[in-house]
């Protein structure tokens, strides 16, 4: 006899046999057992005729057991919805997975997650402040959820990664199989400081069709969904769908009114979202959070990787004043302050730079004309590129790609 | 009997001069012709003796021996069908031997006797005049060509008649014969006459820093990367650039020349290239086109536009080939093309000044407009390999100009006021190099850095701190140097000051793409 996760594990390992068939061939039999055994004529009921012979094919060669033997030898752990430690977050939801894979870990159930998605074409200003709020998470040791793609799900993980956070990724493919290939470093990684997860047999390929259903996933993990930067229309908010469907407390990051990438979030906001204007309040929100939901979870003060062993390096490196930079900066004021052994013609020059550049790099070009759209001041090249260098070794600007220029 | 008449080839874009020598013997009648000869200097046989019925010469039934040396080149195109014919006719004492001598013959003959255009007139005409022959006689057509250089008599010849005559008078009359030289004019007087008129950097409005770069670029003989949208006005930036170099010299104009010459593509009424060259060949070019080549080797693009700009537009959309095939006159000012009979070696001492845009749409790194992947964007910079990246100098982002400003900004520096400061500074240059092989700040190699491009304390004390802020490599440490010189050079500064410096770190090449 083989247990229940054995069996459905031998199941989903038949190519040819999906989710459905699965649920069907399960509610047909009595019993996990009979199931196993059952005739080919019974299999028939349910099963075309394709399907029953890679069934029968697939019971003579290897045992369950073999099976599954063969997958953790891989390193690779089964959860399966019939065991005790399959997620409990998920198991609320109503199209639960039957099963996950995971390389790794799954976030512990007694700690807070958060899941943090955006849009996988960002611009400058999107990337800072995921790294920010994503190291915000990890420092306050709640595991950020995401989905390793391209553009904000990446830096998220990476940045909590790098603040000694905890970090979990779900694939819309097999465990075993990197995808996007660019995120190579990040995904070799995230076992070591969380885990990856799929709901897919490892092998399987990224294809078009899994994505949108492994976002389920993502925002049932996370106990609150932080969206960084979305389009008005983009799959960022099918995540958000599902993540309201769950009852899932949603923050979005604002952005400027006719900035296309961030249409999605300040339509979030307006249409009752947590903001995400300023690292010190939400903090403060993210401390009550943590009491509810690890309160909720009866886990009182075991939660927390800081607490135990597992306390990583780095950790704590974000102070709480960074957070109040952060606002300064984001008002767009000029804090320039003019330095004493400069002139003050100089100092001029620096603050129109600084109230000039933006997220969106301007290149040297794009400075000049701006500042004298501005100021109605022709400057010179040389004086313009000598002044920019400056900035940039006072770590008030920052040069990206050749000739470009942002604000850091 | 036996002649000798002198004529010349031409091996890349040199000239030698060769000798046909002609013997005719009585025997057997035959026509053979020796000296490692291609297809169609064989074929001169046949055209020379029609050519010599059709003016009336009957050839008596005799053994004619026709050898070209030196025997060990090899001999190319149709200008020795003439030297040839008026050997024979020497041998055969119809033009008595002496009236001959010291006189350069090239030219190619119709079946009727009429005598056509031939290529590469300029170098032969200005070796022979170098080698101290009294006169050359070549095709009317290419007479004007010929006449550019000094020192020597053209005779310009319509018809083979025509050549027999002149080679019939006496040595005193047969300067009569020569071409007049107010049809044609003196090397001098062309080149000061037909300077051509330029498009103006004037006509651009705004794009400062793109101007300012060019500036530098041409004042130091740098290369050049433009980036940009499309239609932010790259290409009108390229196209004036000829325009601030310094004028070409006489010597230049004619070493230009003469790789039109051999080319074919020189003009037949302005027989000399007096401004610098602009080529700006598509995307869809080839090798050959470039490099130069064929089955009889003709210099290719890098050669025409030899001493002046080459022009490539979307460098990343170029075959990888054409790309690489850059390196060696990028590296060493020339292209060498090797064949079966020999290597040829053609001048390609260009300024290679590169647009492209950011990544394949083109709005990279505006993220509202741009759509790309990172790896989209990636393999499109990765075009551009890293060897020709290190021998560009001057990077620059080129912005639309928006209507308005272009309306409201005035006052836009010309290119007679830019070419002033560009002189300035190859004068600097001039002086600096005197002596040594070296011509322009960009040809400083890292070894001389330290030499040439000398730094005071506090300027090294910057170049450490922007080393360690800005996490630069040694390569562009050498770039950031040689750009200052030259921006120090344009500004009449002796030293390398901070200010030169800072500037030239704003025009470095990206080294990687930080794809945030």
């Amino acid at each position: 006899m083989y247990s229940d996760r054995e069996i459905l594990y031998f199941l989903q390992s038949i190519p040819g046999i999906g989710n459905k068939t699965i649920r069907q061939l399960w509610n047909y039999f009595p019993s996990s057992g009979q199931l196993f055994e059952a005739k080919e004529e019974e299999l028939r009921q349910i099963l075309k005729p394709g399907q029953t012979t890679s069934f029968l094919r697939a019971r003579e060669a290897l045992s369950p057991a073999e099976k599954m033997a063969e997958l953790y030898r891989k390193g690779i752990r089964y959860y399966s919805i019939f065991d005790w430690d399959y997620p409990m977050r998920l198991r609320a939801v109503a199209d639960a997975p039957l099963a996950l894979f995971v390389w790794g870990e799954l976030p512990p159930e007694d700690c807070m997650t958060a899941a943090v998605v955006g849009a996988r074409y960002h611009s400058f200003y999107g990337a800072k402040h995921t790294k920010y709020y994503s190291g915000l998470l990890a420092e306050k040791e709640i595991g950020v959820v995401s989905g390793m793609a391209k553009g904000i799900d990446s830096i998220a993980q990476e940045a909590a990664i790098e603040k000694g956070g905890k970090t979990y990724a779900v694939l819309g493919c097999g465990v075993d199989v990197c995808y996007p290939e660019e995120s190579r470093k990040l995904y070799e990684k995230i076992p070591l400081h969380g885990g990856i997860i799929s709901e897919y047999l490892p092998g399987t390929l990224p294809q078009a069709g899994l994505f949108p259903q492994r976002n389920r996933i993502i925002s049932a993990l996370g106990d609150i969904l932080l969206v960084m930067e979305a389009k008005e229309k983009s799959g960022t908010l099918i995540t958000v769908d599902m993540a309201l469907e769950q009852g899932k407390e949603i923050w979005a990051l604002p952005g400027r009114a006719d900035d296309a990438l961030s249409a999605g979030c300040n339509r979030l906001i307006a249409q009752g979202a947590g903001i995400l204007a300023s690292g010190a309040d939400f903090m403060g929100e993210l401390d009550l959070l943590k009491e509810k939901y690890e309160k909720k979870k009866g886990a009182g003060g075991r939660c927390g990787w800081k607490s135990g062993i597992l306390k990583p390096e780095g950790a704590g490196n974000l102070k709480p004043e960074s957070a109040g930079n952060l606002k300064a900066e984001g008002s767009g004021i000029l804090l320039a302050e003019p330095r004493a052994s400069d002139s003050a013609k100089e100092a001029d020059l620096d603050a129109a730079i600084l109230s000039l550049l933006r997220y969106t790099p301007l290149s040297l070009e794009a400075v000049h004309d701006g500042l004298y759209k501005k100021t109605r001041v022709s400057r010179s090249v040389q004086e313009l590129s000598v002044r920019l260098l400056d900035l940039c070794m006072e770590g008030k600007i920052r040069q990206v790609n050749g000739g470009f220029y942002i604000t850091v | 009997m036996f002649s000798k008449i002198t004529s010349g080839s031409i091996h890349g874009i040199q000239c030698v001069l060769t000798q046909v020598e002609v013997d005719i013997a009585k025997t057997m009648p035959a026509f053979d012709m020796v000296g490692m000869l291609s297809g169609e200097v064989k074929e001169a046989k046949e055209r020379v003796r029609v050519a010599l019925k059709n003016a009336g010469i009957k050839l008596p039934p005799v053994h004619i021996t026709v050898n070209i040396s030196p025997a060990d080149i090899r001999k190319e195109g149709t200008a020795y069908d003439l030297p040839i014919a008026i050997g024979i006719l020497v041998s055969l004492g119809y033009i008595p031997k002496e009236y001959a001598e010291d006189i350069c013959v090239i030219g190619e003959l119709g079946l009727s006797g009429e005598i056509k255009p031939v290529k590469g007139v300029l170098p032969i005409v200005k070796e022979a005049a170098e080698k101290g022959l009294k006169a050359c006689v070549l095709p009317f057509e290419n007479a004007r060509e010929g006449a550019v250089i000094e020192g020597i008599r053209i005779i310009g010849v319509r018809d083979f008649a025509e050549a027999v005559e002149y080679f019939s008078a006496p040595e005193k009359e047969q300067a009569d014969y020569a071409f007049e030289k107010k049809d044609g004019l003196a090397a001098r007087e062309l080149f000061e006459a037909s300077r051509q008129e330029m498009e103006d950097f004037s006509d651009i409005a705004g794009q400062e820093a793109c101007k300012r770069a060019a500036l530098i670029a041409a004042a130091g003989f740098h290369h050049m990367l433009i980036s940009g949208p499309p239609g932010a006005g790259k290409t009108m930036i390229a196209r004036r650039l000829p325009g601030i170099l310094p004028a070409l010299t006489l010597e230049e104009s004619l070493e230009v020349s003469t790789i039109y010459s051999v080319s074919g593509l020189l003009d037949k009424e302005r027989c000399l290239i007096t401004s610098r060259p602009f080529l700006a060949p598509h995307h869809t070019t080839t090798v050959t086109t470039l490099a130069g080549g064929g089955a009889v080797p003709k210099p290719g693009l890098f050669s025409l536009c030899h001493r002046g700009v080459l022009f490539l537009d979307e460098l990343p959309e170029f075959s990888r080939e054409c790309i690489e095939v850059m390196r060696q006159p990028l590296e060493e000012k020339k292209i060498q093309i090797a064949r079966t009979q020999g290597t040829y070696v053609y001048p390609a001492d260009f300024m290679l000044v590169a647009a492209c845009n950011p990544c394949p749409c083109g709005f990279y790194p505006d993220r509202s407009r741009c759509h790309c992947s990172e790896r989209e964007i990636r393999r499109y910079q990765n075009k551009i390999s890293g060897p020709i990246r290190d021998r560009i100098d001057l990077n620059v982002t080129a912005e639309t100009v928006d209507i308005k400003a272009l309306n409201e900004q005035k006052g836009s520096i010309s290119s007679g006021d830019l070419q002033k400061q560009v002189m300035q500074a190859r004068k600097k240059q001039e002086e600096r190099f005197k002596g040594t092989r070296l011509q322009f700040n960009s040809d400083i190699s890292s070894k001389e850095i330290p030499l040439y491009c000398p730094l005071g304390k506090d300027e090294m004390k910057y170049m450490e701190k922007i080393f360690r802020t800005l996490n630069l490599s040694a390569r562009s440490y050498h770039k950031i140097l040689k750009v200052a010189r030259t921006i120090a050079d344009v500004e009449e500064e002796d030293r390398i000051l901070v200010r030169h410096l800072g500037e030239a770190v704003c025009y470095r090449m990206q080294e990687d793409l930080e794809y945030v």
